[in-house]
């Protein structure tokens, strides 16, 4: 029985010193780092023209659209859009009152949107309530508004800035 | 005259035995020969002797150096923009035939992210790009009896949109095994 027990035990003594010798392991440490994520794209850009009107009514609304993409990994759901202008539109015009310029930013999936909010250099919120979320193709509807005693407007370049504020 | 005669052997003994005792240092001043010139001296002998040598069986794997992989952009419209890290090397030394490299990590990363990990295979290994878990994958297969130092591995992280900002990071342990195939 001794003896049993003694070729049972060098049995397993050299399994295990085979094992040893068949795999040999080595590691190291792999850090994977997620950063915040906001990112906002433009498709292009957008002419509106106003040239004309039903008698007695003020000038028609030129519209126009384009549409954005939007990437965000902000998982709150407190995420938001912000617009502004650089310049200010109702100061333009050869009149007085200036002009209207509204955008009506559809929301990405899960989003909430104010509907169509007018422009000026203050940023107000153009979509809100936005979850992590990755979409393209969003449409941004324009639509510029005069009236008689705005006069005339040469061609004037407004650049609207987007702004992702988590 | 037989006494004459006597006398002059005992001489001839004496002269005899002075040579002998003037020539023995001569020959104890001489140093022995050498193991290796008994034979050469005595050219009927030969030696042998047995050598035994052997060859175990070797299997090494080290690992260069920790990776960090940090995902900070994304195209708008998609999803984070995978990144990869090809600094960390690996070399490897076996003698056997048909062996394999597996890679696991010592716990899952979040729901979310993955990892995958490219090496380069040693001598005819072939190399498989796969992700890895908590489960053994084989990463290089079908080679043998290759010495290799600096082999690069490469890890490509991914994650999706839902997996928050993590702070610092999730660190996980990557452990490759050079085993049997």
């Amino acid at each position: 029985m001794q003896k049993l027990k003694a070729v049972a035990a060098l049995f397993f003594l050299f399994a295990g010193m085979t094992s040893v010798a068949l795999a040999q392991n080595a590691s190291h440490t792999v850090n994977v780092e997620v950063q915040a994520i906001n990112e906002i794209a433009i498709t292009g850009d957008v002419t509106l023209t106003i040239s004309s009107a039903t008698a007695g009514q003020a000038p028609d609304d030129a519209t126009g659209s384009t549409t954005y993409a939007l990437t965000t990994n902000d998982a709150g759901g407190t995420t938001k859009i912000t617009a502004s202008t650089d310049q200010d539109p109702a100061s333009l015009g050869t009149g007085s009152g200036g002009v209207d310029l509204k955008v009506n930013a559809a929301a990405p999936t899960g989003g909430a949107t104010p509907g169509a909010v007018s422009l000026g250099t203050t940023a107000v919120d153009v979509v809100t309530s936005i979850d992590a979320v990755s979409e393209s193709g969003i449409t941004l509807d324009y639509t510029l508004s005069a009236t008689a005693a705005t006069g005339q407007l040469a061609s004037t370049a407004l650049t609207v800035t987007y702004t992702i504020v988590n | 005259m037989h006494h004459h005669q006597t006398n002059i052997g005992c001489m001839c003994a004496w002269i005899a035995l002075f040579l002998v005792v003037l020539a023995a240092p001569v020959q104890a001043q001489n140093p022995p020969p050498l193991p290796d010139q008994v034979p050469m001296a005595l050219s009927q002998v030969s030696l042998t002797q047995a050598v035994t040598v052997s060859v175990q069986e070797i299997n090494e794997l080290s690992i260069s150096s920790d990776v960090t992989l940090s995902i900070a952009t994304a195209s708008p419209g998609l999803g984070p923009d995978p990144v990869s890290d090809a600094t960390a090397t690996f070399s490897l030394t076996t003698n056997g035939s048909s062996k394999k490299i597996t890679g696991s990590l010592d716990t899952n990363f979040s729901t979310g992210i993955a990892l995958r990990a490219l090496l380069a295979a040693p001598g005819t290994g072939i190399s498989t790009e796969q992700i890895l878990s908590e489960t053994d994958v084989d990463l290089v297969t079908g080679f043998g009896q290759v010495a290799s130092t600096d082999l690069g591995i490469t890890y490509t992280a991914t994650v999706g949109i839902d997996v928050p900002p993590n702070g610092a990071g999730e660190n996980r342990t990557v452990t490759l095994t050079l085993m049997d195939n």
